[in-house]
């Protein structure tokens, strides 16, 4: 079967370019600024809650979705656009690779000493992968059964 | 006010870029853009680290180019999808996300950096 090129729906662009400048408004606005320069991009903890808060959201809204006929830019708007844009890779790669580079200590109070330091980052970041995941998985069960009802 | 139009632009851009890379490569697109985002960010750090650029610049690449393109949430949902039947791919899911952003990241960071302690007297 020939895979015909996919073509973007003009509106979906749109929509999802609006939702991704909400939500990199709302990453660098909040409360928790995460990426902001020169603040402390070393410092994890904004971008470990920015990015455990949307992927929550993520799941939810997707397991909701499921079962709605959604029009394609409203869905695509809030889960690529919004989500996709609050939720960052670049500052969780940022704030690890500044403590790798020996500039920052993660967020972890310098008195540690330094290989426990290093054991301590790497579960914290093992840690949290998993328990997002565990918990995206849960909030999308929600979403699916909240949609289902 | 120019530089929260610089912000918003940048931030459309990035998030338009990501919606385009997942629809035309389904499989790999998200790690592309992770990847190059990573590696952007880790670039302009080292500029705005030594000064070279302004840090209203590193702004708007970091937290509004770099931010946008590089997502996190859509990772988290294929690794909960793929943890119910297959925990060990959910595993690699991550593996390949987070190991090959921080290692383009920290690359990119001490590139720079090395690069213009080299160059600067």
């Amino acid at each position: 079967m020939a895979n015909p090129a996919p073509k973007p729906n003009p509106r979906t662009v749109a929509a999802v370019a609006l939702g991704g400048v909400v939500g990199a408004l709302a990453r660098v606005y909040l409360p928790w600024p995460s990426l902001t320069f020169p603040g402390d991009p070393g410092d994890p903890l904004p971008t470990l809650v920015v990015n455990m808060l949307g992927s929550v959201l993520l799941g939810l809204i997707a397991g909701y979705a499921t079962h709605r006929k959604w029009p394609e830019p409203l869905h695509k708007g809030i889960t690529v656009g919004v989500l996709g844009s609050f939720s960052t890779m670049s500052a969780l790669a940022l704030a690890v690779s500044l403590a790798a580079a020996g500039q920052t200590s993660f967020g972890i109070a310098s008195s540690v000493p330094s290989p426990w330091l290093w054991l301590l980052a790497i579960l914290m970041l093992v840690g949290f992968l998993g328990l997002t995941t565990l918990l995206t998985l849960a909030s999308y069960r929600v979403g699916l059964r909240r949609a289902a009802r | 006010m120019t530089m929260l139009v610089y912000f918003v632009l940048a931030s459309a851009a990035g998030a338009v870029l990501r919606y385009l890379a997942d629809l035309y490569l389904p499989r790999r697109g998200i790690l592309l853009v992770n990847v190059i985002g990573s590696a952007i960010a880790g670039v302009v750090t080292g500029l705005g680290w030594e000064q070279v650029i302004d840090e209203r610049v590193a702004l708007i690449l970091l937290g509004g180019f770099a931010g946008s393109l590089t997502t996190y949430s859509t990772v988290a949902l294929t690794t909960a999808q793929q943890s119910v039947e297959r925990p060990g791919k959910a595993i690699m899911t991550w593996l390949q996300h987070v190991g090959l952003s921080i290692l383009v990241c920290y690359l990119g960071f001490i590139a720079v950096i090395s690069l213009i302690s080299v160059t600067t007297p």
